[in-house]
């Protein structure tokens, strides 16, 4: 922060009345945002680090020139460095859009973890409390066991995308519930926000038991899977869904950081404040279930991410969410790149789904901070 | 006093509101010039907060108008009242670990567009300076105590209107900011309210020391079951008739042995009994 101010006045010597006008324009400042505090950066470094390694190691080994080299000959750039023909397919097909999924997804599900929290001005809320995930798993779960009999009428060319799509309807149905329920009475009280997004995950989570005892024992493997998350869903198809569905709501997100630090105060305070806490709230649920609906489609269930990454950015970074957003973002992409390279290594061949993974490092975790509270 | 200045201050006329088919305050009047600090006093559920709200803008008046400048509240768009008026509550939800500089800051939220400038900066420092946290500026909120807390949120709101807007009033209203507050702070707040005043604000304040009320505050509204019981200058409001009506107490009111033109109140006890506590009563009173 301190940083930025540098520059700021640096750039900004000139008379004081003047600078507020013209320092909204100040390059300086526009670029200096997203690199508010130094350790946005170092996450960054790490992120790419992570990527590097998650795209080049696997069955297949790609070395970080051959990794450069591939990208380059897609651009028709030739770079002198030899790579194998099924290097490049592995590159091209299964690892890249893999590792950009877990990108989008982990920093997805981390922004939202971070929203619901200042929503609910509770630092224990995580993504899951307004049952979108639920929501979008119930429908999942409804496709994949009446999926034999309605893939074969009118969804016949769809399979592929029938159970991505039943999600993200389930999860965009369900935030639509909630905020229906929630805005009842006039305005959208944060309590009842809370409430609904549990009574719809206790209804949905009825709705999936039942399927569960209707479904046959192959079903009942997808399910699971399912439930338990995976990258490995990963194709340019669904990245060209997935993505401007995750990315176009968060740019409704320009400068949310500041109203809600306000937030956090109270409601009234904020009002106070001059903030539209009504469409403050309004934009972040619509955010976060579109957001984590699109996410949880293609890769299942993943916990604990949305919950850990703002958290651990709170504890070091401090609750300012103008840091507090991006760093998450980058944070949760890291752990999700980071436990699909773990899952899909650990025992390979076979591959460990990845909410396994994100549970049990995730909820160690979550326990040592809440004993370290007091 | 001139008209521009009666035009420029709170004005309610008259107001009333209900919750629930139930009449929570009615028929309440008030004039808060810009210059003057007002108490609103009254019992416990007398409809002061209430009353605070609706100038907040946080519930709205079922009767009557609320006025700023001589303008409606509900025609003030919500970013332009909030650059000349600050509301301070009574308690705060606030539970992430933000830094007490950081709490400060957000007061500045309705005049910055981007990013925090120097000026900003030189304003929160200023404000927590003034209310005696200054050496607390890098601390985490949420380790402070009660009294600590309640100084950044008046650092907060102080910040909001330190500047004078180029033409027009600030206007400040606090629900009970000595609360949780020691003696030297109580007075430290209040000479704070006074020399906002002094700059042209109108200072609405809910209190609960009528002491407080008479040696800060021109004027007095007391209120009692959602009605206006009172309201006038110290002195014409603290007298023992009215203070046994309005909070069933006796008091016994003089002079002010120090400070000229101020009532002093001393209550004896409630009304009705004896209200002597440990001691004999001294002579007659």
């Amino acid at each position: 922060m301190y940083e930025t101010a540098r520059i700021r006045t640096i750039v900004n010597r000139s008379g004081s009345a003047t600078r507020r006008r013209l320092g909204s324009f100040a390059p300086a400042r526009l670029l200096a945002i997203p690199f508010r505090k130094p350790a946005i950066a170092i996450l960054a470094a790490v992120l790419a680090a992570v990527v590097i390694l998650a795209v080049g190691v696997g069955a297949v080994q790609i070395s970080v020139p051959q990794i450069i080299a591939i990208i380059a000959s897609k651009a028709g750039i030739t770079l002198p460095f030899a790579y194998e023909a099924q290097q490049e397919s592995v590159l091209m097909a299964i690892r890249l859009p893999r590792v950009l999924l877990g990108l989008f997804v982990g920093a997805g599900l981390a922004v939202s973890g971070a929203l619901l929290q200042g929503l609910f001005r509770n630092p224990l809320a995580d993504p899951g409390l307004l049952g979108v995930s639920s929501g979008a798993a119930f429908f999942a779960v409804l496709a994949i066991v009446l999926g034999d009999s309605v893939s074969s009428g009118a969804f016949a060319g769809y399979s592929h995308f029938g159970l991505p799509f039943a999600a993200f309807a389930g999860g965009s149905l369900t935030i639509a519930c909630v905020y229906l329920i929630a805005k009842r009475h006039g305005s959208l009280d944060t309590a009842t926000i809370l409430l609904a997004g549990i009574a719809i995950n206790a209804l949905a989570s009825a709705g999936i038991g039942l399927l569960i005892f209707a479904a046959d024992d192959a079903q009942l493997r997808t399910i699971t899977f399912w439930n338990l998350g995976s990258l490995a869903g990963a194709t340019w198809q669904s990245l060209l869904v997935v993505v401007p569905l995750m990315v176009l709501p968060l740019l409704f997100l320009r400068n949310i950081g500041r109203q809600l630090n306000a937030l956090m105060l109270g409601d009234a305070e904020a009002e106070h404040l001059g903030i539209d806490t009504e469409r403050l709230k309004r934009r972040m649920i619509l955010v976060v279930g579109l957001v984590v609906g699109a996410g949880v489609s293609i890769t299942g269930m993943i916990g604990f991410v949305g919950l850990v990454a703002p958290h651990l950015v709170r504890l070091t970074l401090g609750a300012d969410h103008r840091t507090l957003l991006p760093a998450s973002a980058i944070l949760g992409a890291v752990l999700i790149i980071g436990a699909d390279l773990v899952g899909r290594t650990a025992v390979a061949p076979a591959e460990l789904p990845i909410g396994v993974i994100t549970a049990a490092v995730g909820a160690p975790f979550f326990l040592w901070m809440l004993l370290r509270k007091r | 006093m001139s008209t521009t200045f009666e035009r420029s201050g709170i004005t309610a006329q008259c107001v009333g509101t209900a919750a629930m088919g139930r009449t929570l305050l009615e028929g309440v009047s008030l004039d808060a010039g810009c210059g003057e600090v007002v108490a609103v006093v009254g019992p416990n559920g007398a409809g002061k907060s209430t009353f605070l709200k609706m100038l907040a803008g946080e519930r709205r008046a079922t009767s009557g108008t609320i006025s700023f400048s001589g303008k409606e509240i509900g025609k003030w768009p919500r970013e332009k009242i909030s650059q000349v008026r600050a509301v301070l509550p009574q308690n705060s939800a606030l539970n992430f670990p933000f830094k007490v500089r950081e709490v400060a800051m957000l007061g500045r939220s309705p005049h910055i567009r981007f990013s925090e400038c120097r000026r900003d900066r030189e304003i929160v420092g200023l404000a927590l300076e003034k209310v005696g946290i200054g050496r607390l500026a890098e601390r985490c909120y949420t380790t402070l105590s009660g009294g600590e807390r309640q100084r950044t949120h008046l650092a907060r709101v102080l910040a909001q209107i330190w500047e004078r807007p180029e033409n027009g009033a600030r206007y400040l209203l606090l629900d009970e900011p000595t609360e949780g507050l020691d003696i030297s702070h109580q007075h430290t707040a209040l000479e704070t309210a006074r020399e906002l005043a002094s700059e042209g604000t109108a200072v609405v304040a809910v209190l609960h020391d009528l002491n407080l009320a008479a040696q800060y505050c021109d004027k007095i509204l007391v209120l009692k079951e959602g009605r206006q019981a009172a309201l006038g200058s110290p002195r014409k409001v603290l007298r023992p008739g009215i203070i046994r009506d309005v909070f069933g107490v006796e008091a016994h009111v003089s002079a002010h042995p120090k400070l000229r033109d101020i009532p002093l109140v001393v209550p004896i006890g409630a009304a009705g009994s004896n209200g002597r506590g440990r001691a004999e009563t001294a002579a007659s009173v």
